[in-house]
């Protein structure tokens, strides 16, 4: 079999009807009126909005617990583990005595690639990532949001580990103590 | 024939009728109004960033919705530049050639992590954020950001190009934001 094949021949000299031009337009003009009756796929997206997953990975922010606390405890994982550095961490001691809290937690969004590591990470589940993903800024300091903002987007976000647990001991619970539940906590209940 | 004959309206009524019909606006509104509903963007796709930017432009979101269809890819013909991407040292000088060469007014829109200050590329030949070496309108963070992130930026953009015709009219040109230093 011969390595080289037939080459391609230019097509012969177009018809008369051809020449007019009018079989191509009419193609195309059926291609163009076939789309106006097939489903449509544009989303109109400021009025029409997609349906999230519920993994969706948005903006990161910071949750309380029901009482209103701020879960975080300042334990540095969250800004040693994420890959490009965005956030930025000051611990401070905090009223109740237990633990500690952030004094500066600032998330800086324009580095923030929504990775979920810190999620990931978080031993008291302070940090998670929302389903916000349509944020932007006109300016870079606009995108670094401090801790109040980021506590704002959080929200309440209840769950059984409670660093408060042994302040206000529940009834029933007669000071018990167990072993602590997560590897690194140390807070008993 | 409808309508009275000559002079049986008064001038009041011969003025409300005339402003029915006629809109009077100021040139700079009429010029803002028709900049920003026709953006051309410059795409200035440098990394994966520019497949959510192709994304936006094609028929799912539709960016022709917001008249913003026209990517020209001579930057003579462009007003909104959209750097998509990781901007390296070494692609620096063409970026800011390109913005050099777009005609006055122009818009920047710094899509996603890398191009907004450097992302997770924390290194020496990453320029961290495209903001050191041409002025950024709009930041949209994201890795990549979702194409309605982008319309969300060209929304934005949109509402510039308004605010800056009220700013010129009242004398003063919008100044062009600076980049904070200090930690980033």
């Amino acid at each position: 079999m011969p390595l080289s094949g037939t080459p391609v021949r230019r097509p012969g000299r177009p018809g008369l009807l051809e020449l007019t031009y009018l079989p191509s337009i009419l193609k195309g003009m059926w291609i163009t009126l076939r789309h106006m009756f097939r489903r449509k796929v544009t989303m109109q997206y400021p009025e029409q909005r997609w349906t999230l997953p519920e993994n969706y990975r948005g903006l990161p922010a910071l949750v309380r617990d029901e009482e209103g606390r701020v879960k975080c405890v300042a334990c540095f994982l969250c800004e040693y583990v994420c890959p490009p550095k965005a956030i930025h961490i000051e611990a401070q001691e905090i009223d109740t005595g237990v633990e500690k809290g952030p004094r500066i937690f600032d998330i800086n969004m324009l580095r923030c690639i929504m990775c979920g590591y810190c999620e990931e990470v978080c031993p008291e589940q302070a940090i998670f990532l929302t389903k916000e993903y349509t944020t932007v800024g006109v300016s870079r300091d606009e995108m670094i949001f401090p801790k109040d903002r980021l506590l704002e987007m959080g929200g309440v976000r209840p769950d059984p580990i409670k660093k408060w647990g042994r302040l206000t001991p529940r009834p029933g619970d007669g000071g018990r103590v167990d072993a602590p539940a997560g590897a690194g906590r140390s807070v008993t209940r | 024939m409808s309508g009275p004959p000559a002079g049986v309206l008064t001038e009041a009524e011969d003025r409300q009728s005339t402003e029915q019909w006629i809109l009077t606006t100021r040139l700079a509104d009429y010029v803002a109004w028709g900049r920003k509903n026709s953006l051309w963007p410059m795409p200035m796709g440098l990394a994966c960033c520019a497949i959510e930017l192709m994304a936006m432009v094609a028929s799912r979101y539709d960016v022709a919705r917001f008249g913003a269809e026209a990517l020209r890819f001579s930057p003579r013909q462009a007003d909104l530049m959209i750097v998509a991407g990781t901007v390296t040292k070494k692609m620096a000088p063409a970026v800011k050639r390109i913005f050099d060469q777009m005609p006055e007014p122009k818009w920047v829109i710094s899509m996603g992590a890398c191009a907004s200050s450097g992302g997770m590329f924390r290194s020496y030949p990453v320029v961290q954020g495209v903001d050191e070496i041409i002025p950024v309108d709009v930041y949209v963070p994201g890795c990549p950001p979702r194409p309605e992130a982008l319309i969300e930026g060209i929304m934005k953009v949109q509402q510039l190009v308004e605010e800056g015709a009220r700013a010129a009219q009242g004398g003063t040109r919008p100044e062009r934001r600076v980049p904070a230093s200090g930690a980033r």
